[in-house]
């Protein structure tokens, strides 16, 4: 559904997108992630034809960005990073401005209009003017705007940014709800965000593309271990460690108190799942366990890990 | 087209919401306002002294000369070129420049809009605006019919000019708005090409020649005095229908360089 081929953008001396080539199939959320400054939104932007691409192409639905573009910014919604919203209107007339624009026909305008306030929780704020909505609502009427015509393929661009964590909640669902029958991509610097919404993941770190994977392809990937995180409320902290230690694949324990208790972290092989082994070792030496899950590596620790990688290869 | 009314109607919408058109309609009011009671005075004393002398041959052959049109509404309608020039790039700053600061810039460019109509629906708008301003002045030599019986025609030939010239000023307006994202900047340049385009009829004379005759024919000052002569010329049709579409070509121009600026 979208193609983006060998693009490059620069400004001046500076690369700030570097011969970037990634896919998207129809039906799919794609998370684009990168730190702040990766390149994500000029990216967003050379994909949804605001901007042309100093180098490569993109093409959306079959439509070439370069030759055809009004054919294919007509199947794109796009949420740019920046709300744009006039701060004149009121929240439905904006939408119907945004309908209309972008193809809507007359007739069907406003109930599309009111299929798209409904959807995005803005029922009690449409006829508010939009310089007087909080950034929330402000936010959601961006995303509703992206959604008015019904298009094919979404682009959001930092969706959940500033907003509270109920929120960021709701609009991760709404983004959710969209797949399948639209293809999407969403831009975040938060590694959880995309977890929890995108099927596959695109990093890009300086411009460039670091690695494009599922999720937990990409941990395996960076992962030679996975970790533990185990609390006990007793036990003797040398007898815990070498019993943990003697589980069939553990490779290493390291062990931390806080109020709770005992705290151990767990490091063990891919190839062993040792959660139920050392689940019953605790049940059965009455250190009560109160909790045991498995600890993810964060954005920076993929991050790192995979640029360093990168680095390593290089050499 | 209906998307052009779409997007002229917003932007019109827009306008009356801004303190910026409201200052500029009650500006333009009042100035134009006020050079109409100027000139009416001045014909009404410079008419009382000639009925004083009535009998006199020398002022009855003035009395012919001394008429609404040539001394009320003739320089109304010029001093109005100048209440253009310095409020139609208020007017028009706004146009593309607000959009590329408040980000709706993006949210237009990435929409299947082409930027025929977008150039056009912005247009439209300030023209609009332009329109409104004519309407609204249309009181004052109104007022006229009450008191004497003016020259219609010449009325309706003078609003005529003062659309074409002041839809002229607006797609300069238009253009310069066009190229920046700083209101100032782009109310500043149509303020100076506008400018240009006055003052380049002066400069005829002291260049002569051909080339004085094609300055002459470029600046809109000559073009714009048939109209308050109730004179309709289809030359100067041409000339400014031209000068608009220039200046709305530049302006689509620019957009797209935006688009396709590598």
């Amino acid at each position: 559904m979208i193609t983006v081929e060998n693009l490059s953008k620069t400004y001046g001396e500076r690369r700030v997108v570097d011969d970037i080539s990634f896919g998207v199939r129809q039906g799919e959320i794609l998370g684009f992630l990168g730190p702040n400054g990766a390149g994500k939104t000029t990216t967003m932007r050379m994909l949804t034809g605001f901007i042309p691409p100093s180098g490569g192409r993109t093409v959306v639905g079959g439509f070439d960005m370069a030759r055809e573009g009004r054919a294919a910014r007509r199947i794109i919604g796009y949420q740019p990073e920046n709300p744009p919203l006039y701060g004149e209107m009121t929240v439905s007339e904006y939408l119907g401005f945004a309908a209309r624009i972008k193809g809507v026909a007359p007739r069907s305008v406003s109930s599309r209009v009111a299929r798209v306030i409904e959807r995005c929780g803005l029922g009690d704020v449409d006829g508010r003017l939009l310089r007087n909505l909080s950034k929330g609502f402000r936010q959601r009427a961006a995303i509703a705007q992206a959604l008015v015509h019904d298009p094919e393929v979404l682009i959001f661009d930092e969706p959940t940014i500033g907003l509270d964590p109920l929120q960021i909640i709701e609009i991760r669902n709404l983004i959710k709800g969209l797949a399948g029958d639209h293809t999407v991509i969403l831009s975040s610097h938060i590694l959880p965000e995309v977890t929890m919404t995108c099927q596959r993941v695109v990093i890009i770190n300086q411009g460039r593309l670091v690695a494009e994977d599922t999720y937990e392809g990409l941990q395996s990937r960076v992962q030679r271990a996975r970790r533990l995180f185990v609390r006990l409320v007793r036990g003797e902290p040398g007898a815990v460690n070498a019993a943990f230690a003697g589980l069939e694949g553990v490779i290493r324990v390291s062990e931390d108190a806080d109020t709770e208790g005992l705290v151990h972290r767990v490091e063990y092989s891919l190839d062993h799942d040792i959660r139920e082994d050392l689940a019953r070792l605790a049940v059965e030496q009455g250190w009560g366990l109160l909790e045991l899950h498995r600890e993810d590596l964060s954005l920076e620790e993929v991050f790192l890990q995979l640029t360093t990688e990168e680095d390593l290869d290089a050499q | 087209m209906r998307i052009v009314w779409t997007i002229a109607a917003r932007e019109l919408r827009s306008y009356l919401s801004s303190p910026i058109a409201w200052a500029v309609i009650t500006l333009f009011l009042l100035l134009f306002g006020g050079f109409f009671w100027l000139f009416l005075a001045d014909f009404a004393s410079t008419s009382t002294q000639i009925y004083q002398y009535m009998g006199d041959p020398a002022y009855e052959e003035m009395l012919g000369e001394v008429n609404l049109t040539g001394w009320v509404l003739r320089p109304l309608f010029g001093n109005t070129q100048i209440l253009f020039l310095l409020l139609v790039p208020a007017l028009t700053m706004r146009l593309f420049a607000e959009e590329k600061k408040q980000g709706t810039y993006e949210f237009l460019l990435t929409s299947p809009l082409t930027v025929a109509q977008l150039v056009a629906g912005k247009y439209l708008a300030a023209l609009a605006m332009i329109g409104i301003l004519l309407l609204c002045s249309a009181v004052f030599p109104a007022t006229l019919f009450l008191v004497g019986s003016p020259e219609l025609s010449a009325i309706l030939t003078g609003y005529l000019g003062l659309l074409l010239l002041g839809g002229a000023f607006v797609a300069v307006g238009t253009f310069a708005s066009s190229v920046t994202e700083n209101q100032i900047i782009a109310a500043v340049l149509t303020f100076a090409v506008l400018l240009f385009f006055w003052i380049i009829s002066w400069a005829s004379s002291v260049v002569g020649g051909g080339v004085a005759e094609l300055m002459t024919y470029i600046s809109f000052l000559n073009h714009f005095e048939d109209f308050t002569k109730g004179v309709l010329d289809t030359r100067h049709f041409v000339y400014f229908l031209s000068f608009i579409a220039f200046f709305l070509l530049l302006a689509g121009r620019a957009v797209e360089a935006v688009r396709w600026k590598r």
